[in-house]
């Protein structure tokens, strides 16, 4: 228990309660419109936002906006810095690779055409100066210029994104974060050697995109890479990704990317029964993305009428 | 409606000739427009067909980038697309349909797609991606073929109405004309005889 999360641990379990349940979301889902979704959205804290909101179809904003708070919220609390800034981090990162694309494409575009996210630790605008990702820039562009491969920026940027959080994690030795880093790591291997697999893809492509630092090595995905698919499976139901499993066995990818974002909710819903500490503002944080996640599915969905029951196979759990 | 000729033998003779050609012409011109429209008519139900296939295919990539869509934010989806893994050339070569010159497109990918990174990406846009890839040799078919479609039709319209030109308008004035001649020519005749028959009768009373 850490005494100095006393009082932001209090009022972040007063805010848990405010976030959408599952009751809520499938409300919105099972509305006859979007405005009608919209309507049940403005019964809750979005209100306020959802009544400004012009254009409905412009609801990005208004998920932007809610984010942009909730990282004010969290900086404003955070005791490590260096831990909760990572999460903002994957922002700077996704600025950079556009940075990066786009400067080595054959046309670039002006920077404010870029489809930057202003919710890093940097101004996009500024991602090249970025002292502390002068080093990652440096490595992806030589990379770049030896391969001249686009996807190889996607790859290394990927890559070190994990290699900081983990490392950054480590130092700070906090074993909540590191278990979750760890996890989101396996839980991406896992989803990526799939992919690899629907792709095409060969062993020595998989090799490359593998993410290190999980608790499933590189050598028990490279061994069962071209097995049969069963044969992993069964190795993997005696980890503790067993459950995974169960929703790549029961709906393909589609169903394991939804039992992944499963997984890593229900490893922070761990941190309802800790008392104080930092892992319960992250915890916050990730269910609050969580939300916004969803919302972002289930407005996209009902804008572009996709039917309630495609949205409704899509539909992650909720942190409540 | 009858030419405005001077209704001599001599035209007579030439418009002859005349109505043998149009009606050679017009027999030749029928026999293209039925080729065309034999040609025309399978092409019409492929197409439908195809147009078909090609919109429910649309339908389902859209729906398939509506849903990676779902899972992604917008700015992700565009940093995963603004640089294109695959190359596609279009190769544009003709051939003829009863001398009409259709265009034939032939579309030739290099190398994959999915070129983006894996984690930050869902497995949606993979799905949504191949489905456009592999719609994409049956649009450019779609389009060769309604173009052939346009163009022949385009020709079907031109023979038609020359054939109906022939048909009505031309080989019946030239019947006309050749009526009108030859009931001239009979009458010219018919009046030279009598004036003989007439001229005979005054010297013989003489």
């Amino acid at each position: 228990m850490d005494t100095r999360y006393a009082y932001i641990t209090g009022r972040v379990r007063a805010l848990e309660v405010r976030l959408l349940d599952k009751l809520k979301m499938e409300r919105m889902v099972a509305a006859t419109s979007v405005k009608a979704s919209f309507s049940e959205l403005e019964e809750t804290d979005y209100g306020s936002y959802v009544s400004q909101l012009k254009d409905i179809n412009n609801f990005e904003e208004l998920l932007h906006d809610e984010l942009r708070r909730l990282y004010f919220f969290i900086d404003k609390w955070s005791l490590n810095r260096e831990l909760t800034d990572l999460f903002r981090m994957r922002y700077d990162f996704h600025n950079l690779k556009v940075f990066l694309k786009n400067k080595f494409k054959e046309k670039p575009l002006p920077l404010e055409k870029l489809p930057f996210v202003n919710l890093g630790t940097v101004d996009p605008k500024e991602i090249e100066k970025a002292e502390e990702l002068l080093e990652t820039q440096k490595k992806t562009t030589e990379a770049f210029e030896k391969s001249k491969n686009p996807q190889d920026i996607d790859i290394i940027l990927d890559k070190e994104y994990y290699k900081l959080c983990l490392g950054k994690a480590r130092e700070s030795e906090d074993k909540f974060v590191i278990n979750l880093f760890r996890r989101e790591i396996d839980l991406i291997n896992i989803k990526t050697f799939f992919r690899c697999r629907a792709l095409k893809r060969d062993k020595v492509f998989f090799s490359k995109v593998f993410l290190e630092g999980g608790c499933l090595t590189k050598k028990l995905f490279l061994e069962f890479y071209e097995k049969e698919e069963n044969a992993f499976l069964r190795k993997l139901s005696f980890t503790p990704y067993a459950k995974v499993i169960m929703g790549y066995e029961k709906e393909g990818l589609k169903g394991l990317e939804l039992s992944c974002d499963n997984f890593l909710l229900e490893y922070i819903k761990k941190t309802k029964l800790v008392t104080a500490g930092l892992e319960v503002l992250i915890a916050y944080l990730i269910a609050k993305e969580n939300e916004i996640k969803l919302l972002r599915s289930v407005l996209t969905g009902k804008i572009s009428e996709i039917p309630a029951q495609m949205i409704r196979e899509r539909m992650r759990e909720t942190f409540i | 409606m009858r030419l405005s000729v001077s209704p001599t033998r001599m035209e007579l003779l030439r418009l002859k000739k005349r109505i043998l050609l149009a009606q050679r012409g017009h027999r030749l011109l029928k026999d293209k427009q039925d080729e065309l429209i034999k040609q025309f008519m399978p092409l019409v139900k492929e197409v439908i067909n195809l147009r078909k296939e090609v919109e429910e295919g649309l339908k389902k990539a859209f729906q398939s980038l509506v849903i990676a869509r779902m899972l992604m934010p917008l700015e992700f989806v565009e940093e995963s697309l603004m640089w294109p893994g695959e190359r596609i050339t279009l190769e544009v070569s003709y051939r003829y349909i009863v001398g009409v010159k259709v265009p034939e497109y032939e579309i030739k990918k290099e190398e994959d797609i999915h070129n983006y990174g894996l984690v930050t990406t869902s497995s949606e846009l993979d799905v949504a991606l191949k489905a456009y890839s592999d719609l994409l040799p049956s649009l450019v078919k779609l389009a060769s073929l309604e173009k052939t479609m346009e163009l022949l039709a385009a020709e079907i319209e031109r023979t038609r109405r020359r054939v109906n030109a022939l048909e009505y308008i031309f080989i019946p004035n030239l019947e006309e004309t050749i009526k009108y001649i030859t009931m001239k020519l009979s009458e010219m005749e018919r009046a030279d005889l009598t004036r003989l028959m007439r001229i005979k009768e005054i010297i013989r009373a003489h």
